[in-house]
């Protein structure tokens, strides 16, 4: 396994937790006369989940550090890399998209608002499934899926 | 698990070569042993030029090393 096999496992890892944490937190929201508010609670959890992120994103950093005299990234790493980046901004997307498109929906049928913290944790929360969809097809190429043909520019 | 289509005598060379371990040729190639790994067991396509700094190393010339079956007669 290469040092960038075993980051992606600890994003992954990493992201899932998050993902897991925020995901919990939504019980702070509230529903009513179509208006949707959050407990302030839920403003100090995306706090803390910002925090998280940087903690595993530096720790991920420093399993990364490169050993004296050895080959730790080369192009099948940068390949990966990228087709994992390419496929995290595919999801972000379609997800950005269908949920614009499902507030939009909702707001037509009951939802008249939103409240700003509801929508930053939101948005923390579909970047957080990016990540764990980027991490994740990072292990699935390393593991199966990388032939790196059409991919040498 | 995806193959790709380029087949490779890496393997065969290596053992030729005073069974060099993909480990030497790896930081001979500037790569990682995984991917010296992968293109042995014909999951990696490499970049024209790993592949001339590996066939380099054995000193033979490209077509020896790797092989594209459908273009061949």
């Amino acid at each position: 396994m290469t040092r960038y096999e075993k980051t992606a496992w600890v994003l992954a890892l990493g992201s899932i937790f998050i993902t897991y944490y925020l995901g919990s937190a939504f019980r702070l929201i509230t529903f009513s006369d179509g208006v949707i508010t959050a407990h302030n609670g839920l403003g100090y959890v995306c706090l803390k989940v910002i925090l998280i992120m940087v903690v595993i994103e530096v720790a991920a950093e420093l399993l990364n550090k490169k050993a004296a005299g050895k080959v730790e990234c080369d192009e099948r790493d940068e390949g990966i890399k990228l087709r994992a980046s390419h496929i995290g901004l595919m999801f972000l997307s379609v997800m950005l998209v269908g949920g614009v498109a499902m507030l939009l929906l909702t707001q037509m049928l009951t939802i008249r608002a939103l409240d700003i913290t509801v929508m930053f944790a939101l948005m923390l929360y579909l970047l957080n499934i990016t990540w764990v969809v980027r991490h994740g097809a990072e292990i699935y190429l390393y593991r199966f899926g990388y032939d790196g043909e059409n991919e040498h520019y | 698990m995806a193959k790709t289509s380029i087949t490779n005598k890496i393997r065969m060379l290596r053992f030729m070569a005073d069974e060099m371990t993909q480990q030497q040729l790896a930081d001979h190639v500037g790569v990682t042993r995984q991917t010296i790994m992968a293109i042995e067991a014909g999951r990696y396509s490499p970049s024209l030029e790993v592949a001339f700094k590996i066939a380099r190393r054995f000193d033979k010339p490209l077509e020896v090393v790797f092989s594209y079956p459908e273009f061949e007669r």
